[in-house]
């Protein structure tokens, strides 16, 4: 028992785990911007010439599908309405010029600016993914913070709920909490996008299995903190049992938590068309299903466009944020 | 046991500690028959057992032993800190007047870092490396309902002069990590002592220090001494024990086998656990004698491992490093110069022994000689041959490649040099391996006799290195860099993680495989008594800069510099190497000129 804490004293003592840009903070601003700009390029390019590759004919889809038969003229109008008329690489330069103004394209289904469509689906889905995320937090934290460490039986039961929650496919969890909830006990509406109520149990059925993944991380690293010699320092100071978990072990288990929260809120965002189908919401989930099966090309650009760009953004407020938590991060590289 | 519940202190108390003020009114501690066990899945674990210990105001408790034998845990009972599967029973457990048999979890907390400090060992994991220092220390007037921002912050920069830290205000700002090893062991000082507690417990508090900044931090702790506070301190490394403590009581298997005053303890030793721990202690008297009991190797085990093909010279001295140098970009555009000009030669045979604080340049020169890192000046040759160079002289890693079993390292860690998911046989078949030695048949029996030859028997074989002791851990490391047959071992503080006894064994293990093999030893240490018991030419390096070279004898009886006086002052020794009135007489440091 006495050898317990002697064997588990390196880990923390090291430079930190982390996928955290190294370099002072303007250089990581300048070197991520860099690389986020590669980034959306690359998303935007690989998508254009991947769904070029799909087999079909983008006229057909914008006359209105095979039933049309257009006559030869009436092709060539759209061809060249459209510029599809021109080869594929001079299509792709052009898009590119389009979007370095705002400009997204035409809807090949609706002929109208691809913005006004997507437009008012963005914030729905921000504000479910958003809620989704802190939903997740909060049970992770909860169950690390009641569970870890207090005793064999609450431990084991935390894990177990753990893996259950991380198991469970959000679109079960939606019809059960719609079933449970909305029809039997009324408590929110069944579906719709009418506010805050309306939007708690799309968020809940998104938040349940990831919430599942955050704890597991939460609750190792967690463990691994409260065998820490600072922890025991901590206690012998006169500090409680909550206040050292909170105050200091808490700390350090989030960080692995927050990196997956990184690729979590991007995930969420495009997974979120599962809740948005179930609870008949609008967003951009729907948007992208809708586009991909009517071959609506630059609505399905767009959407991948905007994905692209929540994960740049949510991984620099990550990166961010671990600088805060984890001031060493700062000083990686400094030494010999 | 004697009675189990009674508040009458007054009548004489029979303690096993000759402490004199076990009945005293304002005795810390007075603790008679303590057992703790742990329930584990394996049953319960005897760890602590009937153990009694006293202590008065302004004195110093020594607990010492080697890892296991329950220190830590005793320790940690004093401040209701055991892991909550731990069971304590006691005759009597008054710690500053309370039945702490009867102490809550509250209580508890309300007498933590108020009366009682806990000063743990490395700061740079005892103290939370996310957070200031200054927060650190903060927290515990917190935590006792200081009041007022700025009152609390005066005195979070008073506890850091206090502690003997400089600049506090600077210093608060300051993480764990961005402290020197000294100022971060006096920082996580002040946050157990910002209170002023009457009773400070200390387990390990110097250990892993260099030599001086050792000193300094038993000064310290002998202050706190001197300002009428009680002091508990785990230690096993006995000359600190022998500056610092009034009373030693010395642990094995969880028993108290002596104790009694320090100096009649460590001068006249009447156990034989503490004979043997004594005997143990690396210095130049015990040069070229054995520090442990155990059998040397025997010669025997040691044949039949054929040759391998080298041309490693018979003649040239096994390593001559000209003039290296290594600087490695630092902070703004600057250029750290980390080794400065070090020469050294390594004769066949023998023992040349590195000493010098951390950012010496100790490891970068070990480095580069062991071919890792490349210098940006000077040169290396290997048993006759060049070995690293720059410019025209440089060797390119090809080249070295065929040399590369002639010289092989020994690490601090073993463990962390280990695949974990190998067992020992394979770490060590993994070796021969990579240096095509034997068939893929006869590497199995080799292993096993490289880990006779180390003096771990064949049942080690299908083991992982992690359900090791540290001990049969470097044995194992040892055995393979063995493996390759070399003719230069480079060890890099090979015992310093290691129990003093343990640390003997290793120790006469390398000598009886030197004297065996002829091997020559590159030899890394902060330990100036490891340095002077194994080598026969010793290195001082200071700021990457030889200070002083010469024989160990030259070195550690005529030294020419004042750094290399400051160092060996800084040495802590045991009174009975010395006539025993010499430290008895004067509790506080011989080492105060050091500093």
């Amino acid at each position: 028992m006495s050898t317990a804490t002697q064997t588990a004293r390196t880990s923390h003592t090291e430079i930190p785990r982390t996928t955290a840009t190294a370099g002072s903070t303007g250089q990581v601003i300048l070197k991520r911007a860099a690389g986020s700009l590669f980034v959306l390029w690359a998303a935007v390019t690989l998508t254009f010439f991947v769904l070029r590759l799909v087999p079909g004919d983008p006229v057909t889809t914008i006359l209105g599908g095979h039933s049309a038969a257009p006559s030869a003229e009436t092709v060539a109008a759209v061809e060249a309405q459209y510029g599809l008329d021109q080869p594929v690489l001079l299509q792709y330069v052009n898009y590119l010029a389009g979007l370095a103004t705002g400009n997204f394209g035409t809807s090949y289904v609706f002929k109208v600016p691809v913005l006004d469509i997507l437009g008012p689906q963005i914030l729905p889905t921000f504000q479910l993914a958003g809620l989704a995320l802190v939903f997740a937090w909060a049970i992770a934290l909860a169950f690390t913070l009641l569970t870890v460490g207090r005793g064999r039986v609450l431990d084991g039961v935390g894990r177990g709920i753990e893996v259950f929650f991380a198991a469970l496919p959000p679109f079960w969890v939606g019809i059960m909490l719609a079933v449970v909830f909305a029809v039997i006990l009324g408590w929110f509406p069944v579906a719709g996008d009418d506010g805050f109520k309306s939007l708690v149990l799309p968020a809940l059925a998104l938040g349940i299995p990831l919430a599942g993944f955050i704890a597991q991380v939460t609750r190792s690293s967690f463990e691994e903190a409260l065998a820490q010699p600072f922890v025991l320092s901590a206690r012998a100071r006169g500090l409680s049992d909550l206040a050292v978990r909170v105050g200091h072990a808490l700390r350090h288990a989030i960080l692995p938590g927050l990196t997956l929260s990184a690729w979590a809120v991007g995930s969420l965002v495009s997974s979120a068309v599962v809740a948005e189908i179930i609870f008949a919401r609008p967003g951009l989930g729907r948007s992208l299903v809708d586009a991909i099966i009517n071959r609506d090309l630059p609505i399905t650009l767009a959407v991948v466009f905007i994905i692209a760009t929540v994960y740049i953004l949510v991984n620099l407020v990550v990166d961010v944020l671990y600088r805060v938590i984890d001031p060493r991060t700062n000083d990686k590289g400094a030494g010999a | 046991m004697t009675d189990y519940r009674t508040n009458n202190d007054g009548g004489g108390t029979a303690s096993a500690v000759p402490a004199g003020s076990a009945g005293e009114a304002n005795s810390l501690l007075n603790i008679e028959g303590l057992n703790v066990s742990f329930a584990t899945p394996r049953g319960t674990v005897d760890v602590v057992k009937d153990v009694s210990l006293a202590l008065a105001p302004g004195k110093a408790l020594a607990l010492v032993g080697e890892s296991g034998s329950g220190k830590t845990v005793t320790a940690r009972t004093l401040v209701g800190l055991n892991a909550a599967n731990a069971k304590v029973n006691a005759g009597r457990l008054e710690v500053l007047g309370r039945n702490a048999l009867k102490l809550g979890e509250r209580q508890w907390r309300g007498l933590r870092g108020k009366d009682i400090g806990y000063v743990l060992q490395d700061a740079l994991v005892s103290l939370d490396p996310l957070r200031t220092v200054g927060q650190e220390i903060d927290e515990a007037l917190r935590a006792h309902g200081v009041r007022g921002k700025a009152a609390r912050l005066e005195r979070v920069h008073q506890a850091l002069l206090d502690a003997g830290i400089p600049d506090p205000e600077v210093r608060a700002k300051q993480r764990s990590g961005e402290l020197s090893g000294g100022l971060r062991q006096r920082a996580l000082i002040a946050q157990a002592t910002v209170l002023n507690p009457q009773l400070v417990i200390a387990d390990e508090p110097t250990t892993a220090l260099d030599a001086t900044v050792q000193a300094q931090i038993l000064e310290l702790l002998a202050g706190l001494k001197e300002q009428g506070r009680g002091l508990v301190f785990i230690s096993h490394d006995l000359a600190v024990v022998s500056h610092l403590a009034d009373e030693v009581a010395v642990m094995q298997g969880g028993r108290i086998v002596e104790s009694g005053r320090a100096a009649e303890v460590l001068s006249n030793p009447r156990h034989e656990y503490t004979r043997a721990l004594i005997n143990a202690i690396p210095t130049g008297a015990a040069k070229g004698r054995r520090l442990s009991a155990g059998a040397p190797v025997s010669a025997a085990s040691l044949s039949g491992s054929p040759g391998r093909a080298t041309e490693f010279s018979e003649t040239a001295p096994a390593i001559v490093a000209r003039d290296l140098v290594k600087s490695y970009p630092g902070p703004g555009g600057t250029r750290r110069t980390v080794v400065d000009g070090v020469s050294f030669t390594l004769e066949r045979g023998r023992t040349l022994g590195i000493v010098g604080e951390s950012g010496s340049g100790k490891s970068t020169t070990a480095r580069i000689a062991l071919g890792l890192t490349q210098p940006d000046a000077g040169s290396v040759t290997l048993g006759g041959f060049a070995w690293s160079g720059t410019g025209a002289d440089q060797v390119s890693e090809e080249q070295r490649r065929r040399h590369r079993p002639d010289i092989q390292l020994v690490n601090q860690d073993p463990l962390s040099s280990f695949d974990p998911r190998f067992s020992v046989g394979r770490v060590i078949t993994d070796a021969l391996e990579a240096g095509s030695i034997g068939t893929s048949g006869d590497r199995t029996e080799r292993a096993v006799t490289l880990l006779d030859q180390v003096g771990l028997p064949p049942s080690l074989f299908n083991r992982r290195p992690l359900t090791l002791s540290g001990g049969q851990r470097q044995r194992v490391a040892i055995a393979r860099a063995l493996a390759l047959q070399p003719r230069v071992l480079l060890l890099d503080e090979p015992v310093s993680a290691l129990d003093v006894s343990i640390q003997a064994q290793v120790l006469d293990l390398l000598a009886d495989l030197q004297s065996q093999l002829g091997l020559s030893y590159l030899f890394i240490s902060h330990d100036l008594g490891v340095i002077h018991h194994v080598s026969d030419d010793v290195l001082v390096m200071k700021d990457g800069k030889v200070v002083e070279t010469g024989t160990a004898a030259d070195i550690f009886t005529n030294p020419q510099t004042d750094y290399t006086r400051q160092l060996l002052a800084a040495v802590p020794e045991l009174p009975a190497r010395e006539p025993a009135a010499h430290v008895a007489a004067a509790p506080g440091l011989t080492v105060k000129e050091a500093s």
